[in-house]
């Protein structure tokens, strides 16, 4: 990588922007992670509220994209750059700083400076209210995907819930094709494993 | 922007990009996104109106970085303090949230840990251990010095919380390791840990009890073994052979199976066995038998369905865009594979099932014999009561005169019958 001029002030926010400006780049924390110096985070201290509210936010994303030496070695100027968006003006730049704040010392995401006022309390409040409205109305029965590969003690640990009921869209008068597959298979393989010559087993099922 | 959200029609407002401007207005469209998800529910994955739900709220809270992460600090949180069902979908909105952005190439492992490490108790998250995983997970990747770290602190008495392995994506990758056919053969000396890290996932059950993390290790030796006679049973029978030994050996794959991981692992292998390009060529019989092992695998796991289903669908979509196979023997394979799908509905995956028949025919992507079969089929074993939702999509298909001409009352007492339910419930 080229290195980076020394800018200062109006000449780094300008720098900032051009690099990190582009609506469409979306989710850059970790181009913005190969941008960021000692030199860029501690000049940022005095100039981080003239940059733009969406390339602030890509310089905070930047910070859990940078490699453990580096989060250790420059604690002081991220906690400094995460103060002053926890004060910022603008909401997201806000939040975003408040959920990284103790990200650089414990890789944590923290909600300790969320307060109950704040969109995030709200919507966490509401999220609330809904699933329980819709658990009210219908058994809610969603599982997570981790699930498709757990035994049924491990989900009933986590959630009191043994399997996922399946919904029942009607009786079964009688089974599909596919059961008289099943003992058709079954008959065939106790055909062949009773055959002399077939006796051994796979030695991976010994 | 803000007058419509205000108004309260935060589903009118289409363009993510103005709405996640301003996290007011995102985190009432995000709410919104979350509304339409859990209303879907009850259809469940794979129906049309659940995966559009779940597609508009990837569209909303994976928009960009922040609002992905806003979104999933919202549903960890609420997953950690809520409890059972609600717990079990903010999980589910969470993980699948994760697997989303991911197929659209992004890495969020980091954020996934950093998470958990804010719910779990102090130290319980090693930086050594969250190194390894952001380090594979981000080449997607396994390498034996990372899984070795994961080894160690997962043998040890206070292991790390086991969210941190149960990551699906990571799963994914492990089983990929110990099921594809022809793979490359993991070094005997690590094999034994890849077996140990799959089977602590999906078989330690974890609990908090006064603050204290307990983990309950009954099944992990009998989960380990499973997994490790059937891995060496699917990487020695790659491709078109052995049918034969699996034949022989069927009771004791059918007993294995009941095992979730190791079903889940046998369906990695069965996909990666019959996508490939000779597959079919190398098994002519009616019912190759990795296909009826996927009956038995939907029998005993309904939360594979989705998985299942898939792979069906996608056969059935290859096969008709002219694989080599023609005229009979098409439609023959074709019956192979409805003949799959019907035994997932009668095993509890009817609404996914139907919808995709019914789109089939709508595209005019499959024989009309074939869309009779499906519904033939279905209608010899269904009887009543029928869910609602099973009659929307369903009837269509019966009444269709294209399907089934009008003396079909006559021919099949079961179509009457359906018919007469139908009507009488109108």
């Amino acid at each position: 990588m080229a290195e980076r001029p020394s800018l200062r002030d109006r000449d780094l926010v300008q720098w900032l922007d051009n690099k990190l400006g582009a609506a469409d780049e979306l989710w850059s924390g970790r181009t913005a992670a190969g941008l960021l110096t000692l030199d860029i985070i501690s000049e940022l201290d005095s100039c981080f509220q003239d940059l733009q509210s969406h390339v602030k936010l890509r310089m905070l994303l930047a910070i859990p994209h940078l490699p453990q030496k580096s989060l250790d070695a420059w604690r002081e100027p991220i906690d400094n750059l995460l103060s002053l968006a926890m004060q910022d003006a603008d909401d997201w730049v806000q939040t975003v700083g408040d959920l990284l704040k103790e990200y650089a010392q414990d890789g944590t995401v923290s909600f300790a400076s969320i307060d109950d006022a704040s969109h995030f309390s709200r919507t966490l409040v509401e999220l609330r209210k809904l699933a329980r409205q819709h658990a009210n109305q219908t058994e809610l029965r969603l599982l997570p995907p981790d699930a498709s590969f757990c035994s049924k003690s491990t989900i009933n640990a986590r959630f009191g819930v043994g399997q996922q009921t399946v919904q029942k869209h009607f009786a079964l008068r009688r089974r599909p094709k596919s059961a008289t597959l099943r003992a058709d298979l079954l008959s065939k393989s106790a055909d062949v494993a009773s055959q002399p010559k077939n006796r051994v087993p796979h030695a991976a099922l010994a | 922007v803000k007058l419509i959200s205000d108004a309260g029609f935060q589903h009118e407002i289409s363009n993510v990009t103005t709405a996640a401007q301003q996290l007011e207005i995102f985190s009432r469209v995000l709410s919104t996104a979350v509304d339409g998800v859990l209303a879907q529910h009850r259809k469940g994955p794979a129906t049309d109106s659940y995966d559009r739900a779940l597609t508009e709220l990837v569209r909303v809270a994976g928009h960009s970085e922040h609002t992905y992460m806003y979104s999933q600090a919202l549903l960890h949180l609420l997953a950690h303090q809520e409890q059972h069902e609600s717990s079990a979908a903010f999980t589910h909105l969470s993980q699948s949230l994760r697997l989303a952005v991911r197929d659209k190439g992004q890495d969020s492992t980091w954020l996934d840990l950093a998470l958990l490490r804010a719910c779990a108790e102090d130290g319980a998250l090693k930086p050594p251990v969250v190194q390894a995983m952001c380090s594979m997970m981000n080449k997607m990747s396994l390498n034996p010095a990372d899984m070795t770290v994961l080894y160690q602190h997962f043998t040890q008495n206070k292991p790390p919380p086991v969210a941190v392995i149960r990551d699906p994506l990571f799963v994914e990758l492990v089983m990929d390791a110990l099921f594809r056919p022809k793979g490359v053969k993991i070094h005997a000396d690590h094999r034994p840990k890849y077996l140990y890290l799959l089977a602590y996932a999906s078989s330690v059950a974890e609990t908090v009890r006064n603050g204290q993390r307990m983990q309950s290790r009954e099944e992990l030796d009998t989960t380990k073994d499973a997994l490790d006679r059937m891995s060496q049973l699917c990487q020695e029978r790659s491709g078109g052979e052995g049918s034969h030994e699996i034949l022989m050996e069927l009771p004791q794959i059918f007993h294995a199976l009941k095992f979730p991981s190791v079903a889940a692992g046998m369906l990695h292998w069965i996909r990666c066995t019959v996508t490939e390009a000779d597959y079919f060529k190398l098994h002519p019989e009616s019912v190759p038998i990795h296909l009826a092992l996927l009956d038995e695998i939907a029998t005993n796991h309904p939360l594979l369905h989705p998985k299942v289903f898939k792979l069906l669908t996608e056969l059935f979509d290859r096969e008709t865009a002219g694989d080599g196979a023609v005229g009979e023997l098409l439609m023959e394979r074709q019956k192979t594979f409805i003949d799959r799908l019907v035994h997932m509905l009668s095993v509890g995956f009817a609404l996914p099932v139907t919808e995709f028949m019914a789109r089939i025919f709508r595209d005019g992507q499959a024989d009309i014999s074939l869309i009779r079969y499906f519904a033939t089929e279905t209608l010899e074993i269904v009887c009543p009561p029928f869910s609602q939702d099973f009659v929307d999509v369903f009837l269509p298909l019966v009444e269709n005169k294209e399907i089934f001409d009008e003396n079909v009352h006559e021919k099949m007492p079961a179509a009457k019958e359906f018919l007469e339910q139908c009507s009488s419930a109108a």
